[in-house]
């Protein structure tokens, strides 16, 4: 009897039999309507319980035959590892290995070297687009319309359910549905996954179930997210959250758990009771809520309330949920104006920043702002109410000793003392003249004195509190250096040998808990502070250290290193802008709930744990996103389904205290296939990049890689496990097909520059880009995170996409490439003229194509900022359409605040993008094929042992 | 004579100091599930849990420097393990909590706190029965010292 097969992709011919006839007759890379297909289990058709969706890549021949031998492997035979201390297990035996492939796998296997086979993300244009805004398309539909009802309390099919229409097809956080809940399923409005999404789209019943999956179990919530760039997506209409107002009622919560009423509570009574669908437990509805309900059991007024229809919705809170009046919007910006940051152009980019934001700032009359400046001394600014008000300045020469000299005049309304701010604004640029002091230091011994000793960061940060603490708010610092003068110095501890070994971690690590233990002072007082690091190029600023005023605060943080204002003025300009310009909360709160036996075991992001489930948030924004990863609180999670709620409790800067509520309703299932079959490779990824933050932070990068690549091996040793003695013979290298990337995005993660030698030496990285790259990470949202893991190469011309290969890029003119954190236009040695005249203006074309290229060519950033400058009108023009999608990328990592470089094939700079190619090999790393051969070897050792141990 | 009270003063203070540590011990322990079910915030936990910490170490190192000058080898070196860990905590500047971290740090900071709970309630009872023999050893000399002189 034939054995069932894995009904999945097999990738890399003849590695066995099942593996030839299912790629015979296919194209090797099924599109989106193809893959649908291959996986054939559409709702209604039975798949025999062992022949569980999977896709076998047959990886077990890559190994024979490297790809054109790269020269640090002369011969194909033992390869020498020099400094890579991570070899893989069996990896250095390519030749004559323990576990070699059988022969004929061996044979294949230079067939099977077509990369072009290997599993990737989509890359037609629709879906890279898509993968820029949001991640990957998550055909939850295709991966987890299982036809066994059974696994989810019978709620599927249209046999089960009268009310669902008969094409209903489970997509992300909509795997499920009940007839029992209030609402009706025509009026279900899921929560969108940019919101908040699982990290699986069904939730394990038990701990030992859990186990059996081997990924993280975590929510990824991002509360206030923008609506994706429209046009990135063409016209999607998204809908804006609806606002809630119960009025007299008071908001509608359960009495135990406090649940918000949802989408997924049972009405019952004749609509004079709910049940809680987290703790089950049985509420009253208050007089001034109730509404009859009609023949189907729902209410009546159902249309009416979208708090029963949608996912997420935005409750007005009432005076119950104000420990205070809600705080009016106050900004503090704390400027240095020290030698450097007059010099680099820092402070003049900043202050006319601030005064083109003060127009946008919240203007209901509540709004305060206070400036601050500091170099080695502390400056308060005055600022006197009235058409006439002239700023007077205000020394603070002692800066051990920080004082207030008048508060009442230096935190001021902003209408009424617009003249003063914006007279100071003025003034500021004309005492600190960035000419007179770059032209001739000699005569400003005082500047020189300044440059070399830093400035008094510590204080000014110290003394911008006092003058907030009372009323919270958010504190916009823009400093050149590390304090050394004042409160809270921080001493020079960077050290260049400590690059890639055990010491690493402790510098990438706060130094001495004084910034910490400021930074949980400020997030009682509800302060928020945004850090903006502009050192000049060289300079060590202990980022580590200081960051974490910005990571316990929910600010912002953004370290340009080798700061010029020519160069990157306009990145932190956007960045400066945006925080201003963007919706912000403040005084914020934020709880998970989820239904009874489930905790919350940790979290990432930028907060202050506040109890063991609350997270405490000074300032929050669109651009914030929080990673909630869950556990078992008891062995086994009753019921059908299971609830998480999230709820952030917020000031808008409108005065009115809001509760933005997300719900997703999963199914519980006890089978693991099913979480295999409905992972969220965008959010599973998400949490896999937070967690490798700490593993950076805590061990060597070495074992932190090891750790890393650990992870997906165990995930796809426990997937082989699950098929069974089907899968147990392969050789090939069996992936679950939701997952079927993530063995590249851990070889992205793994080549990224926080890991990789390579990547890290090729950006010039040191200890504090490393730990600036690390908060960067910290906070990064599922798109951003994505592009992190497996950088997106767009064609410029017409948006369609390119794997991270090298010889994917060769010959394709104008290509995008955005790791999340760095955008590049990379332009092709053999550019058509015309195209590249039309990106970039005719004169930036002629000294890109200039021959022989100038001495002293352009550097990559300042021709990007060049191209963001060009205009976007008509959209005719091809070339508008080109810098529409940078600009479009642009506008979808604003929690990343990326910069944009044009870099030339053959010119230094293109190292940069080498790095970045994921699936080619690098001087120390596996390319892509080899990766997953190594993966593959790992997956059949721990096999081997793990048959063994099994026996026990 | 005055060797004998001497040496049940000694066993006393020992004693003392480890009563004193265990009640400690009991206490954090104490505040660790306060924290949990969110009847103290992060922020006063720590401070409280971290003034602790300097008179536990202190108290532990004054036990172990007693019982080495008293000559007391197995005593001290009963002690030798907790104190080597206190040295390696305090070294790597990891002895005092973070108030940041503390929610992932719990369940070992628990672990931490149970075993040195442990730890301490053996110690204790070592140091009671070692007090109470040297009571009931010098009750015995005083006897036959008394009964002696009675007998005289």
């Amino acid at each position: 009897m034939q054995p069932p097969r894995p009904n999945g992709h097999a990738y890399g011919e003849a590695a066995s039999p099942r593996g030839t006839d299912r790629v015979a007759g296919r194209p090797p890379w099924p599109g989106p309507q193809a893959q649908g297909a291959a996986a054939g289990y559409a709702p209604g058709s039975a798949i025999p319980s062992a022949a569980r969706p999977g896709a076998a890549y047959g990886a077990a021949g890559y190994t024979a035959a490297a790809p054109s031998p790269p020269p640090r492997y002369p011969g194909g035979g033992a390869a020498p590892r020099a400094h890579h201390g991570a070899p893989p297990p069996g990896w250095a035996s390519a030749g004559a290995p323990a576990h070699a492939p059988p022969p004929q796998s061996m044979m294949a296997g230079a067939a099977a070297l077509d990369t072009s086979t290997l599993p990737r993300p989509e890359l037609d244009a629709h879906s890279v687009l898509h993968r820029v805004a949001l991640g990957d398309p998550v055909p939850v539909a295709a991966a987890f319309g299982a036809p066994d009802v059974n696994a989810y309390g019978g709620a599927y099919g249209a046999a089960v359910l009268p009310g669902i229409p008969p094409g209903w097809q489970p997509r992300v956080n909509l795997c499920t549905y009940d007839p029992s809940w209030c609402c009706p399923w025509e009026l279900l409005r899921p929560c969108e996954p940019h919101f908040m999404s699982m990290t699986v789209c069904a939730f394990p019943a038990s701990a030992a179930v859990r186990a059996k999956y081997g990924l993280p179990l975590a929510a990824v919530v991002r509360p206030l997210a923008p609506p994706p760039p429209p046009s990135l997506l063409g016209d999607q209409t998204d809908e804006a959250v609806p606002v809630v107002n119960f009025g007299a009622a008071g908001v509608i919560r359960c009495r135990r758990c406090r649940t918000y009423i949802n989408f997924a509570v049972i009405i019952t009574d004749g609509g004079r009771r709910w049940r809680c669908n987290v703790c089950q437990l049985l509420n009253d509805i208050p007089p001034e809520y109730y509404a009859p309900l009609d023949a189907n059991g729902r209410r009546i007024d159902i249309q009416q309330r979208p708090e029963l229809c949608c996912g997420s919705v935005e409750f007005v809170a009432p005076s119950e949920y104000m420990v205070r009046p809600p705080q009016p919007p106050v900004y503090v910006f704390v400027l240095d104006v020290s030698y450097a940051a007059v010099a680099s152009g820092a402070l003049v980019t900043a202050v006319e920043s601030v005064r083109d934001c003060l127009n946008v700032l919240p203007r209901d009359g509540r709004t305060r702002v206070g400036v601050l400046t500091f170099s080695t001394q502390v400056t308060y600014y005055a600022l006197p109410a009235g058409e006439a008000g002239e700023p007077r300045i205000v020394v603070v020469p002692d800066v051990d000793d920080v004082f207030l000299p008048s508060p009442e005049d230096v935190l001021v309304n902003l209408d009424d003392a617009r003249p003063a701010v914006d007279r100071l604004l003025g003034k500021l640029l004309q005492l600190h003249p960035p000419a007179s002091s770059s032209s001739s230091s000699s005569f400003a011994p005082s500047a020189v004195e300044a440059a070399t000793q830093g400035g008094a960061l510590g204080s000014a940060i110290a003394g911008a509190f006092y003058l907030m603490q009372h009323w919270g708010g958010k504190m916009v610092v823009v400093a050149a250096s590390r304090p050394t003068m004042g409160m809270d110095k921080l001493r020079d501890r960077d050290d260049v040998h400590a690059f890639f070994t055990e010491r690493e971690c402790r510098l990438l690590l706060p130094e001495d808990g004084q910034y910490k233990r400021r930074a949980v002072d400020f997030t009682r007082a509800q302060v928020s502070v945004d850090l903006y690091l502009t050192p000049p190029a060289g300079a060590y600023v202990d980022v580590a250290s200081l960051s974490s005023l910005a990571k316990y605060t929910g600010g912002e943080f953004l370290h340009l290193s080798g700061f010029d204002a020519s160069r990157d003025g306009p990145r932190l300009r956007r960045a400066l802008v945006r925080n201003l310009s963007r919706e912000t909360g403040f005084e914020a709160v934020f709880r998970l709930r989820a239904s009874n036996g489930v905790r919350c075991a940790r979290f990432h992001g930028r907060f202050f744990t506040r109890s063991t489930d609350l997270l405490a948030l000074p300032n929050v924004d669109a651009d914030k996103t929080y990673v909630v990863e869950m556990g078992y609180e008891e062995s086994q999670v009753l019921g059908k389904h299971l609830c998480a709620q999230s709820a952030l409790l917020y000031t808008t800067s409108g005065g009115e205290r809001r509760i933005r509520v997300h719900t997703v309703v999963l199914p519980i299932t006890s089978s693991p296939h099913d979480l295999f079959r409905s992972a969220d490779v965008n959010a599973t990824v998400n949490v896999l990049a937070h967690q490798l933050i700490e593993h950076c932070v805590h061990r060597k990068p070495e074992s932190a890689r090891r750790a890393v690549v650990d992870r997906v091996v165990d995930m796809l040793v426990k997937y082989r496990q699950l098929l069974g003695s089907a899968a147990a013979s392969s050789t090939q290298l069996l992936l679950p097909d939701a997952l079927r990337c993530l063995p590249l995005y851990t070889l992205g993660m793994v080549r990224s520059a926080v890991l990789s030698r390579d990547a890290a030496m090729v950006a010039a990285m040191r200890t504090d880009c490393k730990a600036a790259l690390l908060q960067a990470l910290d906070n990064g949202g599922v798109s951003t995170l994505m592009a992190f893991a497996y950088p997106n190469c767009v064609r410029l011309e017409d948006g369609q996409g390119l794997p991270a290969s090298m010889g994917a890029l060769q010959g394709q003119g104008l290509v995008l490439i955005d790791n999340g954190f760095e955008v590049l236009v990379w332009v092709a040695r053999d550019v058509a003229p015309s195209l590249l005249t039309a990106l970039v203006s005719d004169d930036v074309a002629r000294v890109m194509l200039a021959q022989p290229a100038p001495t002293h060519p352009p550097p990559p950033k300042l021709l990007g900022e060049v191209l963001l400058s060009l205009p976007l009108e008509p959209e005719s023009d091809r070339g508008v359409r080109m810098r529409r999608l940078v600009h479009a990328v642009l506008a979808a990592r604003t929690d990343a605040a990326p910069s944009v470089s044009i870099v030339r094939q053959d010119t230094p700079a293109e190292a940069r993008v080498h790095a970045m190619m994921v699936e080619d090999h690098g001087a120390s790393e596996l390319g892509y094929a080899e990766f997953l051969a190594t993966v593959q070897r790992q997956v059949q050792q721990r096999l081997m042992g793990g048959s063994s141990t099994a026996g026990r | 004579m005055w060797v004998m009270i001497g040496e049940i003063l000694f066993w006393l203070v020992v004693f003392g100091v480890t009563a004193g540590m265990l009640f400690m011990n009991v206490f954090t322990l104490i505040l660790y599930s306060d924290l949990e079910a969110d009847h103290i915030n992060p922020v006063e936990l720590c401070e409280r849990v971290n003034g602790l910490v300097l008179p536990e170490y202190l108290g532990q190192l004054a036990v172990a420097a007693m019982l080495l000058m008293r000559g007391f080898w197995l005593a001290a070196l009963l002690n030798v393990p907790i104190l080597y860990w206190n040295g390696r905590r305090w070294l790597d500047g990891k002895h005092l909590l973070d108030n940041t971290s503390i929610f992932t740090y719990l369940p070992v900071a628990k672990r931490h706190s149970r075993v040195k709970l442990g730890f301490f309630l053996m110690m204790f009872f070592f140091y009671l029965y070692r007090q109470v023999e040297c009571v009931v050893r010098a009750g015995m000399r005083w006897d036959t010292c008394g009964c002696a002189r009675e007998g005289n």
